[in-house]
């Protein structure tokens, strides 16, 4: 590009742009973008880099705010918007050592852990003022205790979840331009940017937050199709609380009868869904990041549920009769006793047996206890719902994403998580293909069809087969096409200058996160299709952004939605995907 | 904290209005509205006496959130030395000396040698990292440090276990994928992303995605690009490479370029090691927020070098004026500038007052007050400022919450002294009842204990040189069990202060100031006020004890 513009430089200019006016094509046409500011051009970049170094990367997701500096593999601060950070200032209580022994209150299960939220995507009833609040604290102290910087203006790039409510939207930005000062602000989606700091250009991002796990098809860095469920890490630390609760109880029964027994055997007559808890959140998440973990496939249908002969596990229900007993009592080597602090006092532990770590895994994310017609559509287990999205896609997209699976958010780090759900979406490939269609009748129609096309493959040697087999290795190249020259040479094109991708097995791909991402786009100076300037927004706040028409031409160049180079300033800005 | 505390709410309820332009607005809302201490917003806009500011320009109560701040120094809390602020970014506000911190306990680490000669050991490596108070020392990840010099950097090339890291990124491109593993350092990955990224956008062109700005922004569509450079150059190199028909940017495909497929084998090898070693071998939340990358395991903790510190001035946000200037030298503790609120408005404690001794009531206990029965509580109020104070408080009938007990000052309005020399009052007219009138917080107090004082309805219980204590009357409601939070009884005062002050030598800048305009320049007198809610936790709520309990006398 250098020469394009030494050669423009050099011309005189009057000739030249009239030119350049005359051949673009119709303003509204796909491909081309109506901003033509040419002085600008040759303007010195180096000083709106310079200024673009020092921008922050923050991501404000539901539990925490991480905030770092571009270029950097790491956020310099991960806070929380708990109760503890949102004390009264000089509140120094819990420094105090019976702090942990104070007395809780229960909390039903619907409400359980909701102050440690900093928003509900459910705005009813949610005080807007809090949400401000917590973030413009947490802003505060990691500019003054992590970033260690003056409150100078910066540019910021903000990773958001692309869906959310534009009250909290308008209240984050609101906050952040009020309070810091920033000349703009750049939103990037956390999917998009978790594909990046893959290293792929398209995947299945896996997003298991806290309040849902979203299941987001990348192709070419744009979201092709999202899916949500709210089987995510809320839903697990609730099930570990209960367990937690459970055999606190357990024991403390135990210590007042005085007697020896299993815990397991108090554990059986306590009831399975309790209406409220007294284990705190903070403690049902310590065990949960510390200690879950997730069984694999075959250990998951061998011990668990012995007496369950059934290996389909994607179609049958398996109940839940843990045989606790039997478990601690034969193999104490393979599931020896785990001792955790008690909730109740940090002075006592409690027991449980390392296998049980593993139940609210299998409960809440993977809802192995539950039939699939019990279950709605908002709370699809995790695998389930990978296999959905892989199958919403079209075959090509799907070759390729499904062997690009991102597993990120908090719950990624529960080990065992990751194979186990790969082996439970390959099994479904495996037994049901990629056909959309499922239950009894279709199998006896793919049964005859089967048994048709043999009969016409035995009679004529077909040219054509109709059905495909359901197999993961064909995807997508079973259909025979029309050969084209176009594709042909795009073909030869590709084999040139690329090595080959892989495509059409299940696999997954690390990545370093959604935040380390932004960090990366950011170093390479790539904006988001949303950058909002604080004149702007503080002039005429949401609705100053402009709705549809520039957005769909930024998609369609292909700039993806998170990926597009910022549209000119002058004229406005967009939501984006954020609209 | 314990019983009784005071907690002042800050004007500012709301920063993102400009504080200048709506005092007046929001000073008549509030007076009408009742602070709700329990409210969640409240949390955010209570501070202690000791944390506030006070900008004299604007005449108004600075909390955190109204100052803007600005760093005079960086240092490290540990070794106490100034780091220069060109240097705090590129070394992650870390302190660059040899200055760690415990990855177990967060105490700070003891650079000792190992050597086995003990006559050498000051002078000879090797040397390793010793925590003095949980005795973890670097040995237990297998780190010993050649030199004293560069522990820092040398401790960047160290993995877990002691063995260095593979020397370079890029031979290790070079050769095939070996076992280098660049998975346990996300770092290193990190590092490898970027550069592929950079060299895949160097060599792309202009149809690709990611392209960098300095190319092409106002020619950003491709194709007629392409078409003008044919018309003016001719050239058929253009034409190979149309850009249209070029290839995007491709993936990374190996783990040179940044690539880690997923291995089920770490996984089950941390089951098997959670299986085996239990709870204690994992690293705890709060170990792993201190690390870069959280590791699960305690082993895998690596010490932290220590986080830098920094003093900051503080800026009205509304007038720019300076409140806290600290001096820059990092071991000094004095301040060139120093309006804290301490001493502008009046300190408020609370402490209760025995029943007298006579009716034979329990104690007052603030962590159990007695409930259905009326309890009293001095509250002093002490005056800063040298001019006297006149002061009216406010308190709603009945504190907010759904228990609502009923709280009535007996003496709403009443004047505090000037805080003026000591020495006056020493040898002013009263000075024979010196001792009784120097404020003690600690001595205990009964009702009809000094010269069979009672508690009357719109008189000062008592008063000294720059204090007055009036009484304030609860009548606690039962609570129930309710759990955390709900049996503290906090009553919400409305406080406002009138004095006479000095006005300033310049104009009067600012906002706040509710007296008449003064003079430019001259010295006369002013009138002054200033309004705020304040919190003050009084105890707990006792349990009712039972029918037995008679009624207040």
């Amino acid at each position: 590009m250098a020469t394009v513009a030494g050669y423009f430089d050099r011309k005189p200019s009057s000739s030249v742009r009239p030119g350049i006016a005359h051949l673009q094509p119709d303003p509204t046409s796909p491909h081309t973008p109506q901003q033509r500011t040419v002085s600008s051009a040759f303007s010195s970049p180096s000083i709106s880099y310079r200024a673009e170094e020092e921008a922050l990367i923050f991501e404000i997701g539901t539990r925490h705010l991480s905030a770092g500096f571009t270029g950097e593999s790491y956020p310099r601060c991960k806070l929380g918007f708990g109760p503890e950070e949102s004390g009264r200032v000089g509140d120094y209580r819990r420094w105090l050592p019976e702090y942990d022994e104070r007395p809780r209150r229960k909390q039903p299960v619907e409400t359980w852990g909701n102050d440690y939220e900093l928003w509900q995507m459910d705005m009813r009833g949610s005080d807007l003022g809090i949400i401000e609040d917590k973030i413009e604290r947490a802003v505060r102290e990691a500019f003054t205790k992590y970033l260690l910087l003056d409150p100078k203006p910066r540019r910021l790039t903000v990773i958001l979840p692309s869906i959310m409510p534009h009250q909290l939207l308008s209240t984050v930005l609101n906050t952040l331009f009020n309070n810091f000062q920033p000349p703009n602000i750049n939103l990037l989606s956390p999917p998009i940017l978790s594909t990046v700091a893959a290293g792929c250009r398209s995947g299945l991002v896996v997003d298991i937050g806290w309040r849902e796990t979203i299941i987001t098809s990348v192709y070419d860095y744009r979201e092709v199709h999202q899916f949500r469920t709210t089987r995510a890490m809320r839903m697990l630390t609730l099930e570990m609380a209960k367990l937690l609760e459970r055999y606190d109880k357990g024991t403390r029964k135990e210590e007042s009868m005085a007697t020896a027994e299993n815990p397991s055997v108090v554990q059986t007559t306590e009831d399975a869904s309790p209406t409220s808890l007294n284990v705190s959140l903070d403690q049902a998440e310590e065990v949960t990041i510390r200690m879950a973990w997730c069984n694999s496939r075959t250990n998951a249908s061998g011990t668990s549920t012995p007496e369950n002969t059934s290996d389909k596990r994607g179609l049958e229900p398996i109940n839940e009769e843990q045989p606790n007993g039997t478990i601690s009592a034969t193999h104490s080597t393979q599931d020896p006793l785990v001792s955790l602090p008690s909730p109740s006092s940090p002075r006592h532990s409690i027991s449980i047996p390392f296998s049980q770590l593993a139940q609210p895994v299998e409960a809440a994310l993977l809802a192995t206890s539950k039939r699939r017609h019990e279950l709605d559509d908002h709370e699809q287990p995790l695998h389930t719902l990978i296999y959905k999205s892989l199958l919403s896609l079209p075959p090509d997209v799907r070759s390729v994403c499904m062997s690009r699976i991102i597993f990120t958010g908090g719950g990624s780090n529960i080990p065992g998580l990751k194979a186990r759900l790969l082996s439970d979406v390959s099994a479904m490939v495996q037994e049901r293909g990629w056909d959309v269609v499922e239950g009894k009748a279709a199998d006896e129609r793919r049964r005859r069809l089967k048994e048709i096309s043999s009969n016409r493959r035995q009679a004529t040697s077909t040219t054509g087969e109709v059905l495909k087999e359901p197999s993961a290795g064909k995807l997508g190249s079973s259909m025979p096409q029309d050969t084209n020259f176009i594709d042909e040479k795009l073909q030869r094109e590709h084999e040139k200058e690329s090595k080959p991708t892989v495509s059409g097995i299940i696999r997954s791909v690390e990545t370093l996160g959604a935040w380390a991402g932004g960090s990366l786009l950011a170093n390479l100076r790539i904006k988001g299709v949303v950058e909002i300037e604080k004149d702007s927004f503080l002039q005429h706040g949401l609705a100053g952004a402009r709705k549809e028409v520039e957005t769909n031409i930024a998609q369609q160049k292909g700039y993806g939605a998170g990926m597009a180079r910022g549209m000119a300033a002058e004229r406005g800005w967009t939501l984006g995907a954020w609209a | 904290m314990s019983f009784p505390y005071t907690y002042i709410s800050c004007p500012c309820t709301d920063v993102s209005t400009p504080i200048n332009g709506s005092t007046e607005q929001n000073d008549d809302e509030e007076q009408e509205r009742t602070f709700d201490p329990r409210s969640p917003r409240a949390n955010f806009s209570l501070y202690t006496l000791e944390h506030l500011l006070y900008c004299e320009d604007c005449q108004q109560i600075r909390c955190p959130r109204c100052t803007l701040e600005e760093i005079v120094t960086w240092y490290c809390p540990n070794c106490l030395f100034e780091m220069p602020s060109s240097m705090v970014k590129s070394e992650a506000g870390r302190c660059t000396r040899n200055c760690f911190n415990c990855p177990i306990c967060i105490g700070p680490l003891a650079v000792t040698s190992v050597h086995p000669d003990p006559v050498q050991r000051s002078l000879l490596g090797p040397w390793i990292l010793s925590c003095g108070y949980c005795n973890w020392t670097s040995l237990e990840i297998g780190w010993q440090f050649k030199g004293l010099q560069d522990m820092r950097s040398e401790m960047g090339k160290l993995k877990i276990g002691g063995q260095y890291k593979a020397a370079n990124s890029k031979t290790s491109a070079s050769t095939p994928p070996t076992e280098s593993t660049p998975d346990d350092d996300p770092d290193s990955v990190f590092t490898a992303l970027r550069s592929f990224y950079n060299s895949q956008l160097s060599s792309s062109n202009a149809t690709d995605p990611l392209l960098t700005p300095s190319g092409g922004i106002n020619y950003s569509s491709p194709s007629s690009l392409a078409r003008i450079m044919s018309l003016y150059t001719g050239r058929s190199s253009y034409g190979k490479k149309d850009p249209a028909k070029s290839t995007p940017m491709r993936e990374s495909v190996d783990p040179s370029e940044g690539l880690q497929i997923f291995d089920p084998a770490s996984d089950t090898a941390a089951i098997e090691k959670l299986r085996t070693q239990g709870w204690t071998s994992t690293a705890s939340t709060a170990q792993q927020t201190e690390q870069k990358h959280p590791p699960r395991f305690t082993s895998d903790l690596r010490p932290t070098q220590a986080q830098l510190r920094t003093k900051r001035s503080k800026r009205c946000r509304t007038c720019r004026h300076i409140l806290v200037k600290p001096e820059a030298k990092v071991q000094s503790t004095r301040f060139r500038i120093r309006l804290v609120a301490l001493n502008y408005i009046p300190t408020i404690t609370l402490k209760p007052l025995q029943p007298s001794p006579s009716t034979q009531l329990p104690l007052l206990d603030l962590n159990a007050l007695p409930v259905l029965r009326a309890s009293q509580f001095l509250l002093t109020l002490k005056n800063p400022l040298f001019d006297p104070v006149k002061i009216t408080l406010g308190t709603p009938a009945h504190a907010p919450g759904k228990n609502s007990h009923k709280v009535t000052i007996l003496c709403p309005q009443f004047d505090i002294g000037p805080n003026a020399d000591q020495w006056d009052e020493a040898l002013g007219d009263n000075k024979n009842r010196r001792a009784s009138k120097l404020l003690s917080t600690s001595k205990v107090e009964y009702v009809g204990g000094e010269r069979g004082k009672v508690a009357e309805a719109g008189k000062v219980w008592e008063k000294g040189r720059n204090w007055t204590t009036v009484v304030v009357e609860v009548v606690c409601q039962d609570v129930g069990e309710d759990g955390e939070g709900e049996d503290v009884l906090e009553i919400p005062v409305f406080l406002r202060m009138e004095w006479e002050g000095d006005t300033m030598e310049r104009e009067e800048g600012g906002s706040g100031s509710g007296g008449g305009g003064g003079l430019k320049g001259e010295e006369r007198k002013e009138k002054r006020e200033l309004a705020f809610w304040v919190v003050v936790g009084v105890g707990k709520v006792g349990r009712l004890e039972g029918p037995t309990l008679a009624a207040s006398p």
